[in-house]
C-alpha cells in the first residue's frame, strides 16, 4: 500500500469476472492537510491508485501503471462527506500486462472512471 | 517556445507554495524554471521521504501529480502576473491519456515542459512530459485541469 492508513477495504467479492470492492478511506489522512488546507478533496491520482492496488490483491503479483486513458473524476471525493467507496471493474489479463476498466462509486453515484494498462513486475 | 516571461528562474520553495494550491505533504513541484504565456517548464527533485515514494521509487501517482501540479504552478505563475494575492484551487478534472516509461528513484530530478492547449471559462487542456536529469522521457500526459475559487 503506497499511501500507510490511507484506507481499509471492507469487503470484496467477484461474480461473472466483476470485481467490487468496498473500500473506506480515513478521512483524517495527513494528505489531506495538503489537498488542500481546508477543504479537503480526495486526489484523482490516489483514486486511480486504488484500482492498482485493488487488482494486485485480486491476482497476488505487483503491477505497475504503464498508461491510462480517459480517466474521468466526475465528482470530488470529500473525505468527511463521503469516506465509504466503491471499486466495480473487470480486466482482461494476458500474462505479461492487464487491461482493466472500472469506476468508483460513492452512495451518491459515480466518481470516477478509469481505463487502465497494467504491466505485471 | 517564445522568449521566457521570467526573469530568472524560482527555486524558493516559499516563493514556489504560494503559487500553487497544494500543501505539504502533498507537494510534487518545486521549481519554475521558464514561462510563457502558453508553456512551461518546471522541476521536481524528489525528496526521498516524499508521501508518494515506495521502496525508494517515485510511484506513478507520484508522476502524474507531479505533471499536474507543474501545470498548477504555471497557472499560479499566470495568476500573480494577474494581480491574484494567492492561487485558486484547482484539480484534475479527466486525464486524457497518460503513459509512464519509466517511475524515477527518490532523490533524482525531474525536469517537465508543460504545453497548454486550451482554456475555456475554469477548464485548461494542458500536455506535459517528465525527463530525468539525463534528458531520457519518464512520462508524458494529456489532462484537463479545472479550477474553482
Amino acid at each position: 500500500m503506497l499511501l500507510k492508513d490511507f484506507y481499509s477495504v471492507v469487503s470484496s467479492s467477484q461474480e461473472e469476472g466483476k470485481y467490487i470492492t468496498h473500500i473506506k478511506i480515513n478521512k483524517d489522512h495527513q494528505i489531506y492537510e495538503g489537498h488542500f488546507p481546508n477543504r479537503p478533496v480526495t486526489p484523482g491520482v490516489i483514486l486511480m491508485q486504488l484500482f492498482k492496488e485493488d487488482a494486485e490483491r485480486r491476482l497476488a503479483n505487483s503491477l505497475q501503471l504503464k498508461n491510462a486513458h480517459n480517466v474521468k473524476f466526475m465528482a470530488i471525493v470529500d473525505p468527511k462527506i463521503h469516506n465509504e467507496l466503491f471499486l466495480e471493474y473487470h480486466f482482461e489479463d494476458n500474462n505479461q500486462e492487464i487491461r482493466l476498466k472500472g469506476i468508483a462509486k460513492t452512495d451518491e453515484g459515480i466518481s470516477l472512471k478509469i481505463n487502465a494498462i497494467y504491466k505485471l513486475i | 517556445m517564445e522568449q521566457s516571461l521570467l526573469k530568472e528562474p524560482i527555486f524558493e520553495v516559499e516563493r514556489i507554495l504560494e503559487l500553487i494550491p497544494q500543501k505539504s505533504p502533498f507537494v510534487m513541484v518545486d521549481r519554475l524554471l521558464e514561462y510563457t504565456e502558453a508553456s512551461g517548464k518546471t522541476g521536481f527533485a524528489i525528496p526521498r521521504d516524499n508521501i508518494l515514494v515506495e521502496d525508494g521509487i517515485f510511484s506513478e501517482p507520484g508522476l502524474i501529480e507531479h505533471m499536474a501540479q507543474s501545470m498548477s504552478l504555471w497557472r499560479g505563475y499566470q495568476g500573480f502576473l494577474a494581480g491574484l494575492d494567492k492561487p485558486k484551487t484547482g484539480f484534475i478534472g479527466s486525464i486524457k491519456s497518460v503513459e509512464i516509461f519509466e517511475l524515477p528513484v527518490a532523490g533524482s530530478t525531474l525536469t517537465t515542459y508543460v504545453e497548454i492547449l486550451q482554456e475555456f471559462k475554469n477548464v485548461t487542456s494542458v500536455g506535459a512530459r517528465t525527463e530525468d536529469e539525463r534528458g531520457k522521457l519518464l512520462a508524458t500526459s494529456e489532462m484537463k485541469t479545472v479550477t474553482v475559487d
